[in-house]
C-alpha cells in the first residue's frame, strides 16, 4: 500500500503506427471511408482546374496549357456583367427571401396569429416541387398573357405590360419566392431556440411588442439571420432555373447560365466553362468560410434552458387578423397560385390566358397522354429510383464517416472536410465536372442513370454528414465507452449501439435527401441521357419543346406524390430535434 | 492485485498551459479491496480511472492485474479497453435506451472474444446478475422505463455478470437524491463484499469515501497527496488540503516552540501568544511554521465560568454566530485573531455575544505541515 | 460469258465499295427484329409527328420499339460526341438540319443507301450514303391574327423593320439553319453583303427576343399572345395550330428558307440492322404518308402534302434553299455573325 517505486518503466508512451492500425478498428475503417471519399469529391475538383488551364481538340484529348480561358473571363466584356448580374440576382433574391421568410416565420413561431398550419402546408408542399415547376408557373403568372398584365390592360385600357417578368426585377422576384420556404424553415428553428427571457424582461420594463422586436429579438437573432443570409445567397449563386427560363429570354445573363451555354454548343466549349466554374467555387469556398465563422458565433446566442421551455407567444390583440392575413397571402402567392395555373396549364391543349373563353377548350387529354402514352412512368421511376439509391448511399458513407468525425477519431477532420468538399460546386458547374470526369473514365456509365446518381451523391454528401454529425453529438459519450469497456470492438460499438440510436437522424437525413434530389435542375441538365432521364430534366426538356400542358399535368402529380413523402419528412424531424439541415 | 505506478497524463489547453490530468500517481490494491479516489472536481480521480479502464492512454505508467500487465509505456504496451476484462459503472449509468434490461447486461457476454458463451449460460448469468443487484424478474422490462435507482442497479449488473476481475466505478451515486444515495451506499457495499471483486470507486463526497472504503487515496491538481485507511486519513491528516477537504476543520496557525518526536505531542504557540499542545505526527522543529488542525466536534464548548476547565488546551472566545442544525448546533467564534467553528449539543443554544471557553484535549489538534 | 462475269464482279465490286446498299427484305426484317429497338435521336416535335411516325413503325414491324429522345440539334450532336467519347454509344439515328456536319467531321456517320430513296431525286440524297431527306421545312413568319390586324401584316423583309414591330418579334435560340443562322443567311443572298448588313444591323435594332425554347414553342407564344410576330417558324405548324383554333398564321414573305430534314444512321450504333430498317420505313410511302397525314412536307415527290399551299410549287412562293455543303461551309460563318450582332 505505498507508492510503487519501479522507475524503470516511467518512460512516456511510444506510439508505433501499425501498432494502433491494429488496435484501433476505426482506423482501418476511417481510412476505407476516406478513400471512398476521396475517390468520389476529388475527381471533379481537379478536373476543373485542369480544363480551365488546357486546350481540347474536337474529340476532347489534351492538347496544350494556357491562361486563355481565364484571360477572355477578365477582358470580355460579356464575362464581366455576368459576374455583376450574378451578384445583384443572387443579392436581391436574398433580401427577398429573408423577409418574406422571416416576416413568415415570426408571425408563425412568435405570435398568436391564427392560420399557422397554412404556412407549414406551404413549406412542405414546396419541399417536394421541383423548382423548375414553379419557374413556369411564375413565367405564366407574370408574363406577357398572365393574369398581372393582363388585369392591368383590362383596368387602364393601354397595350403595355405593367412588369416584364424578363428582367433582373423578374428574376430576383421568381428565386426570391422559391427560398421563402426554406428562409421561413431556418428562421422559424432559430425563433424557436430563442431565450424568452430576454423578451420577457424587456416586456416586463416596459417594451411594446415593437420595440421588443427591435431592440431585443432582432440584435440577438442577427447572427443566425446573417448566417442564414449568406447560405441563402450562396445557393442563389448556383442558381439556375431561374437565369435559364426567366433571364435568357431577356437577354441577361448570370455566371450559371454562361457556363450551360458553352458547355452545350458544338463543339463545346470546356475550358471556358470550367475557368468559370473556377471562379465561381472560389467564390463561394470563400463565401462557405464565413459562413462557418458565422455559424459558430450564431450557436452562442441559441439558449440552453432545456427541452419543453417554450417561449411565450405575443399577443397582437387585433393586430391577430392582420398576421392572419399576412399568412394566407403568403400561402396563396406561394404555393396555391403557382399550383392553380399549373392546373390551369394542363387542362389546355395550348397555352392561353386566363379566360372564360377557353372553358370550353378545357380537357384531360394531357392527362391521359402522361397516364397511358408517353413515356412518363417509367421516368418516374427512374427518378425514384436514382433518388432512393443515391439517398441510402450517402446515408451509409456518412454515418461511419460523421460518427468518427463527431467523437474525434482518427481521421475525423478529414473525413469531415472531404464529405463536405463539394459544397462549393454550384449545381451547374458539379455537372460539368462529373460528366467531364466520367468521359474520360473508363467505366460505362455516361449516358446512364449511375452518373446521375453518383452526381446526387456527391452533392448531397455534405447534408447526411450534418444528419449524422448532430445526431452522433446528441447521443451520450458513455453509452459508446461502455459497450468498449464491456468487450465491444469499435465496429460493433457502431452497429449494435450507435446504429440503432442514430436511426432517427439516418432516416430524416435520408427522406431529405430523397425530396431535395428530385428538386433540381442543374445538377442533372447535363448529365441525363435519352434513355436516363429524371424529373427535373424532362420537364425542362418538354417546355423547351413546346409541351408544356404535359409537363403540368405531370409536374403536378409528381409534386402530389412527393409531398407525401415530404410529410413523412416532416413527421419524422418533429420526432427528433434537429431542424431542416441537420442543426 | 492492481498495481499502478507512476500513472502520468497531461491536459494541455488551447493557451498552452497544463490543465488538469494526473502526475506520477502509484497504488497496489489487495485482491478486494474497496479503493476511493477522493478529491475536489479537476484533481484527476476520473482521469486515473479512466487510465486502468483503458478510455485514455496514459503519457507514461504502468498498470498491471494479477500477472497481466494493461499498460506499460516503457515497453509499449497498451491493451485495448474492450480487452481488458474490467467491469465498469458510468457516472450517467450509460443504460442502452433500445435494448431491454437482459440485453443491456447480456451485452459483455454476447461480445466476449476470449469465449462463447452459449445461449443457456447466458440466460443463467444475466438472471444471477439481476438477483444480485435485487432486480430480479425485470429482464424483460424496457430500458428506457426505470428510475435512477433502478438504472444504477442494472448498470451494476452489466459491470459484473462477466465476473470481472476489477470493477471501476465513476461517482455512481452522483445523480441520485439523498436519501437514496445514503440506501444505495450501503447496498453497494454490502454487494462488493459478498461479491470480493477488487473495485476502484471515484468520488468527491468524503462522507461516502470514508463510510464505505477499505484504502481511500486523497488526490489534489493531479498528485495523490494521502493515501491510507479511512481513519488514518480523518484523524490524522497529512496537509491542510486533506485536514479541511476531509470533514470540516479548524486551521489555527503557529510556531513550533520546541522539538518534538514523530507521533509526540508538543507545544504550539498561536499567533497571540497563547500556547497549545499538539499532536506531531512527523515530529516538529523548534521555530517552525506548523498549521494544526481540529475538528469542530473535538471542542467542548462551554460559556465562561461555567466551572474549572478540565481539558488540557483552553481557548477563550466569544461567539459570533450560532445555527441551530437539529441534532446539533454550529458556533461560530472568535477567539483572538482566529475564527473557529464549534460543534455543541443542540439542548442549549448559546446565543451570539456570549463569552465562551473552548476545550480540547491534546490528541484531537494534529499539525498538518 | 467471261465480260459478262467481269461486269457482274465489277458491279458486286462497286456496290461493296460504295457501302452497304438497301435491301427491305425478310433478311434485314429478321435482324431488326432480333436487335428489338431503335433509339432515335431527333429535332422534331413529339406529339405532332414522332409519335405518330413511332407508332406507325411499332405496328408495321411489331417486336421493335422505336425510343426516341428530342433537342435541338446541337443538343443531339453533342450527346452522340460524348456517348462516342465514352465508347458508350446509345443513338442510332439522328435527324436535323444541321445536325449532320460536326459529326460527318468526326467520322461520327454510317453510310447506307436506302432502298426506299431510290426514286428520290439527287438533291435530296447524299452521293456519299451519309444522308437522306425525310422531309422539307419552309422557314417562314407567323403573327397572331388577334394583335396584328390584315393591313398590318408585313409582307417583305423590309416591313419588319417598321419601328411598331420593335421589341415584339419573337425567335428561337437555336443556332442551325431553322434559327438566326439562316435567317441571316437568306438576308445575305437576296440583298447582297452590303444591304444585307446594313440589313441585319437595323434588324438587331428592333431587338428582337430570344425564346430559349424550339420554334415550335416560339409558335406557341404568338398563339399565346406574347408576342404578335415571330420569324423563322415551320409554316407547317402554323397549319397545324390553326386548324385546333388557334389564332395564328404564316406570311409568304418572299423567299422564305427552305431547308430539308436529313436522316442519318450513326456510325458503330448499337442496332445497325433496326436503324436501317427504320430508315428505309421512313423513306418509303407509308412513312411519307404518315408524314403528310401530320401535315408535315414529305420530301418523296410523289407523295404529296396534304395542304397543297405549304409547298413552293404548289403555294406560289420562292425559297432560299439551304443544302449540307451551304451549311459546312457557311454555319460557322453565321453563327458568329449572330454572336457579333446580337449578343
Amino acid at each position: 500500500m505505498s507508492a510503487s517505486g519501479i522507475t524503470g518503466r516511467l518512460a512516456p508512451a511510444r506510439t508505433s503506427w501499425l501498432e494502433a492500425l491494429r488496435g484501433d478498428q476505426r482506423l482501418i475503417v476511417a481510412v476505407l471511408v476516406g478513400i471512398v471519399l476521396a475517390v468520389l469529391m476529388l475527381p471533379p475538383l481537379w478536373i476543373l482546374l485542369q480544363d480551365s488551364v488546357t486546350t481540347t481538340d474536337a474529340i476532347g484529348n489534351v492538347t496544350g496549357w494556357t491562361f486563355a480561358h481565364f484571360r477572355r473571363l477578365v477582358t470580355d466584356r460579356d464575362a464581366l456583367r455576368s459576374i455583376w448580374n450574378t451578384l445583384v440576382f443572387a443579392a436581391g433574391s436574398t433580401v427577398l427571401s429573408l423577409v418574406t421568410g422571416g416576416i413568415l416565420a415570426w408571425l408563425v413561431e412568435r405570435t398568436n396569429a391564427p392560420f399557422k398550419v397554412l404556412a407549414y402546408l406551404a413549406t412542405i408542399i414546396s419541399m417536394g416541387t421541383p423548382y423548375i415547376l414553379h419557374v413556369i408557373a411564375w413565367l405564366f403568372l407574370l408574363g406577357k398573357v398572365g393574369p398581372l398584365n393582363d388585369a392591368w390592360r383590362h383596368l387602364t385600357g393601354s397595350t403595355d405590360n405593367l412588369f416584364n417578368v424578363n428582367s433582373m426585377a423578374g428574376m430576383i422576384l421568381i428565386e426570391g419566392l422559391l427560398w421563402s420556404p426554406l428562409v421561413f424553415l431556418l428562421l422559424g428553428a432559430t425563433f424557436r431556440a430563442a431565450n424568452a427571457d430576454m423578451e420577457e424582461a424587456a416586456r416586463m420594463s416596459g417594451a411594446t411588442v415593437f420595440d421588443t422586436l427591435r431592440r431585443i429579438s432582432m440584435p440577438l437573432a442577427m447572427p443566425s439571420i446573417l448566417a442564414l443570409a449568406l447560405f441563402v445567397f450562396i445557393r442563389a449563386i448556383g442558381g439556375f432555373e431561374v437565369p435559364a427560363l426567366v433571364g435568357m429570354p431577356g437577354r441577361i445573363y448570370v455566371l450559371t447560365t454562361d457556363v450551360y451555354e458553352a458547355t452545350i454548343v458544338v463543339p463545346p466549349d470546356l475550358g471556358y466553362a470550367a475557368s468559370f466554374s473556377v471562379v465561381m467555387v472560389a467564390i463561394v469556398a470563400g463565401l462557405l468560410y464565413f459562413y462557418g465563422r458565422l455559424s459558430k458565433n450564431a450557436e452562442r446566442y441559441h439558449s440552453v434552458t432545456g427541452k419543453g421551455y417554450r417561449p411565450r407567444p405575443f399577443d397582437l390583440g387585433r393586430g391577430r387578423w392582420i398576421a392572419g392575413g399576412l399568412i394566407a397571402l403568403n400561402f396563396c402567392v406561394v404555393l396555391l397560385l403557382p399550383l392553380l395555373t399549373l392546373l390551369w396549364m394542363s387542362l389546355l391543349p395550348f397555352l392561353r390566358s386566363f379566360s372564360l373563353a377557353a372553358l370550353p377548350m378545357l380537357t384531360l387529354r394531357n392527362y391521359r397522354t402522361v397516364l397511358y402514352a408517353g413515356d412518363y412512368i417509367r421516368l418516374a421511376l427512374n427518378s425514384l429510383t436514382v433518388a432512393a439509391g443515391a439517398a441510402t448511399a450517402v446515408m451509409l458513407i456518412t454515418a461511419v464517416a460523421g460518427w468518427i468525425a463527431a467523437r474525434r477519431g482518427p481521421g475525423g477532420r478529414t473525413l469531415d472536410q472531404l464529405a463536405t468538399l463539394s459544397l462549393v460546386f454550384p449545381g451547374i458547374c458539379l455537372g460539368v465536372a462529373v460528366m467531364e470526369v466520367y468521359l474520360r473514365v473508363p467505366l460505362p456509365i455516361y449516358g446512364t442513370l449511375w452518373i446521375i446518381a453518383i452526381a446526387y451523391v456527391i452533392r448531397y454528401m455534405p447534408y447526411g454528414m450534418r444528419y449524422v454529425y448532430s445526431g452522433v453529438l446528441q447521443l451520450h459519450r458513455e453509452l459508446e465507452e461502455a459497450a468498449g469497456v464491456a468487450g465491444a470492438s469499435s465496429m460493433t460499438t457502431l452497429r449494435r449501439i450507435v446504429a440503432p440510436l442514430l436511426t432517427p437522424a439516418l432516416v430524416a437525413g435520408w427522406l431529405f435527401i430523397f425530396l431535395i434530389a428530385n428538386k433540381e435542375l442543374a445538377i442533372a441538365v447535363l448529365l441525363a441521357g435519352p434513355s436516363s432521364q429524371v424529373i427535373a430534366v424532362a420537364i425542362f426538356d418538354a417546355w423547351v419543346n413546346g409541351q408544356g400542358g404535359e409537363l403540368a399535368a405531370f409536374g403536378l402529380i409528381w409534386t402530389a406524390l412527393m409531398t407525401v413523402i415530404a410529410c413523412l419528412f416532416f413527421a419524422q424531424m418533429r420526432r427528433g430535434s434537429a431542424d431542416v439541415y441537420g442543426n | 492485485m492492481l498495481r499502478v505506478a507512476g500513472l502520468t497524463k497531461i491536459y494541455i489547453n488551447r493557451y498552452d498551459a497544463q490543465a488538469g490530468g494526473v502526475r506520477d500517481v502509484s497504488f497496489d490494491l489487495p485482491p478486494g479491496t474497496f479503493f476511493t479516489l477522493l478529491g475536489p472536481s479537476g484533481c484527476g480521480k476520473t482521469t486515473t480511472l479512466r487510465c486502468v479502464a483503458g478510455l485514455e492512454r496514459p503519457d507514461a505508467g504502468f498498470i498491471a492485474v494479477e500477472d497481466r500487465e494493461l499498460f506499460d509505456s516503457a515497453r509499449g504496451v497498451a491493451v485495448p479497453m474492450n480487452q481488458r476484462g474490467i467491469g465498469m459503472v458510468f457516472q450517467s449509468y450509460a443504460i442502452w435506451p433500445h435494448m431491454t434490461v437482459f440485453e443491456n447486461i447480456a451485452f459483455p457476454l454476447r461480445v466476449a472474444k476470449e469465449r462463447r458463451y452459449p445461449r443457456e449460460e447466458i440466460r443463467k448469468l444475466v438472471d444471477e446478475a439481476l438477483a444480485t443487484v435485487g432486480l430480479a424478474g425485470y429482464g424483460d422490462r424496457p430500458a428506457t422505463r426505470l428510475s435512477g435507482g433502478q438504472q444504477q442497479r442494472v448498470a451494476l449488473a452489466r459491470a459484473i455478470v462477466h465476473r470481472p476481475q476489477l470493477l471501476l466505478l465513476d461517482e455512481p451515486l452522483s445523480n441520485l437524491d439523498a436519501s437514496l444515495r445514503e440506501e444505495m451506499r450501503a447496498e453497494l457495499r454490502r454487494l462488493q463484499q459478498q461479491i470480493g471483486v477488487t473495485t476502484i470507486y471515484v468520488t468527491h463526497d468524503q462522507s461516502e469515501a470514508l463510510a464505505m472504503s477499505d484504502l481511500i487515496a486523497v488526490m489534489d491538481h493531479g498528485r495523490i497527496v494521502q493515501l491510507g485507511e479511512p481513519r488514518a486519513i480523518y484523524f490524522r491528516p497529512a496537509s491542510e488540503f486533506v485536514a479541511a477537504f476531509i470533514g470540516a476543520a479548524n486551521l489555527l496557525n503557529g510556531t513550533c516552540v520546541s522539538a518534538v518526536t514523530a507521533g509526540g505531542v508538543g507545544p504550539l504557540r498561536l499567533g497571540d501568544g497563547a500556547e497549545i499542545s499538539c499532536l506531531f505526527p512527523s515530529g516538529g522543529e523548534i521555530g517552525r511554521a506548523t498549521t494544526a488542525s481540529i475538528r469542530p466536534e473535538n471542542i467542548v464548548i462551554a460559556p465562561l465560568g461555567a466551572g474549572t476547565p478540565t481539558a488540557a488546551n483552553t481557548l477563550r472566545g466569544l461567539i459570533s454566530a450560532s445555527s441551530f442544525l437539529g441534532g446539533t448546533v454550529r458556533y461560530d467564534v472568535r477567539v483572538g485573531e482566529y475564527a473557529l467553528r464549534v460543534t455543541g449539543p443542540a439542548e442549549t443554544i448559546l446565543p451570539p455575544g456570549t463569552g465562551v471557553q473552548l476545550g480540547f484535549p491534546p490528541q484531537a489538534v494534529v499539525a498538518v505541515g | 460469258m467471261i465480260a459478262r462475269r467481269l461486269l457482274i464482279a465489277l458491279t458486286v465490286l462497286v456496290l461493296w465499295a460504295r457501302g452497304a446498299s438497301a435491301d427491305v427484305g425478310p433478311a434485314l426484317v429478321q435482324a431488326a427484329q432480333n436487335e428489338g429497338k431503335v433509339v432515335w435521336y431527333t429535332g422534331l416535335i413529339v406529339n405532332q409527328i414522332v409519335r405518330p411516325l413511332a407508332e406507325a413503325f411499332e405496328s408495321k414491324y411489331p417486336g421493335i420499339q422505336v425510343a426516341y429522345s428530342r433537342a435541338t440539334s446541337s443538343d443531339n450532336d453533342l450527346k452522340i460526341m460524348n456517348e462516342s467519347r465514352a465508347r458508350r454509344p446509345q443513338a442510332d439515328i439522328f435527324d436535323g438540319a444541321a445536325a449532320l456536319v460536326p459529326l460527318r467531321e468526326a467520322k461520327l456517320v454510317a453510310t447506307y443507301h436506302p432502298a426506299s430513296a431510290a426514286s428520290y431525286p439527287p438533291e435530296l440524297k447524299d452521293p456519299d450514303g451519309m444522308w437522306t431527306a425525310m422531309n422539307v421545312y419552309y422557314f417562314a413568319t407567323a403573327y397572331n391574327t388577334n394583335l396584328v390586324p390584315q393591313a398590318d401584316v408585313p409582307q417583305t423583309y423590309e416591313d419588319l423593320l417598321d419601328p411598331k414591330w420593335k421589341g415584339r418579334i419573337a425567335w428561337t435560340y437555336d443556332l442551325s439553319p431553322g434559327g438566326p443562322p439562316g435567317f441571316i443567311h437568306n438576308i445575305l443572298t437576296i440583298m447582297g453583303p452590303e444591304k444585307g448588313m446594313a440589313y441585319l444591323h437595323k434588324f438587331v435594332a428592333q431587338d428582337p427576343v430570344t425564346i430559349p425554347a424550339a420554334q415550335r414553342v416560339v409558335l406557341d407564344k404568338v398563339i399565346a399572345g406574347e408576342y404578335p410576330l415571330a420569324v423563322m417558324t415551320l409554316n407547317n405548324h402554323s397549319t397545324i395550330s390553326a386548324a385546333q383554333g388557334a389564332p395564328v398564321n404564316w406570311i409568304k414573305m418572299q423567299p422564305l428558307v427552305e431547308v430539308p430534314n436529313l436522316l442519318s444512321i450513326v456510325q458503330a450504333a448499337p442496332h445497325p440492322n433496326a436503324a436501317r430498317l427504320f430508315v428505309e420505313f421512313v423513306l418509303s410511302k407509308d412513312g411519307q404518308q404518315v408524314l403528310a397525314d401530320n401535315d408535315y412536307l414529305p420530301a418523296d415527290p410523289a407523295v404529296p402534302a396534304k395542304i397543297p399551299d405549304l409547298q413552293p410549287r404548289t403555294g406560289h412562293f420562292t425559297t432560299t434553299v439551304i443544302t449540307p455543303d451551304d451549311l459546312r461551309d457557311g454555319l460557322p460563318k453565321w453563327i458568329a455573325l449572330y454572336h457579333e450582332l446580337f449578343r
